[in-house]
């Protein structure tokens, strides 16, 4: 379920990053929908492997410290939010 | 268990000489696509407590058993993984620099003339 999360996450700023062309710079859409990406991509190859071995492709729970494997999507996402919001929050040209 | 250590080890070093390569090339999507998905996954391998935040940090790491495990793993999943990466990567390069920067650049000539 995680992998949906993050698939819904990835399209849906993609569709943002597409349709809001006057807002990409200044809100540097590129730099989240590319993170969200590699985060899809990631989840997506250890689905398949882990598929391909036998498991099944979907779970919706998890045995870890997460049980919901939405919960988990959302979770996992939190943090790229935050290193967007972070780096739009720094003004452009300003050196840490 | 760690299998996104291996893309994040590409990303380190891309990172690190970043500016070694072609404008072209724009390194910056490749390590912003493998950074933004490490630390996803980082947060999924905590979940499922296969990392912790105190050292050995990786929980296979204290089980020589598993240490096997973990570096098939690193070598069945993560290699793939960073094949994808990459892969996905120079799509988005090739794409943009044969098509949507040529159109830009030609839009520009364009207008000058005008």
């Amino acid at each position: 379920m995680w992998l949906i999360v993050t698939l819904i996450a990835t399209v849906v700023v993609t569709a943002i990053y597409l349709l809001l062309k006057g807002y990409r710079k200044k809100y540097k859409l590129g730099f989240l929908a590319l993170m969200l990406w590699g985060t899809f991509l990631m989840v997506l190859v250890d689905h398949l492997i882990a598929f391909i071995s036998g498991e099944p492709f979907m779970k919706v729970t998890t045995d870890g410290l997460i049980k919901s494997g939405t919960m988990l999507g959302i979770v996992m996402i939190i943090p790229i939010f935050v290193i967007w919001i972070i780096t739009i929050s720094i003004p452009s040209g300003t050196k840490p | 268990m760690a299998c996104f250590i291996v893309p994040t080890s590409l990303a380190i070093i891309t990172t690190a000489f970043r500016k070694k390569f072609p404008k072209q090339w724009h390194i910056n999507w490749l390590n912003t696509i493998i950074w933004g998905g490490a630390v996803g996954l980082a947060v999924e391998h905590i979940a499922h407590q296969e990392i912790v935040p105190w050292p050995p940090f990786l929980t296979a790491m204290s089980n020589p058993a598993d240490i096997v495990v973990m570096l098939k793993e690193m070598a069945t999943i993560g290699i793939p993984m960073t094949v994808i990466l990459v892969f996905a990567w120079i799509v988005m390069v090739v794409v943009y620099e044969n098509f949507i920067a040529t159109e830009r650049l030609s839009l520009t000539a364009r207008t000058a003339v005008k």
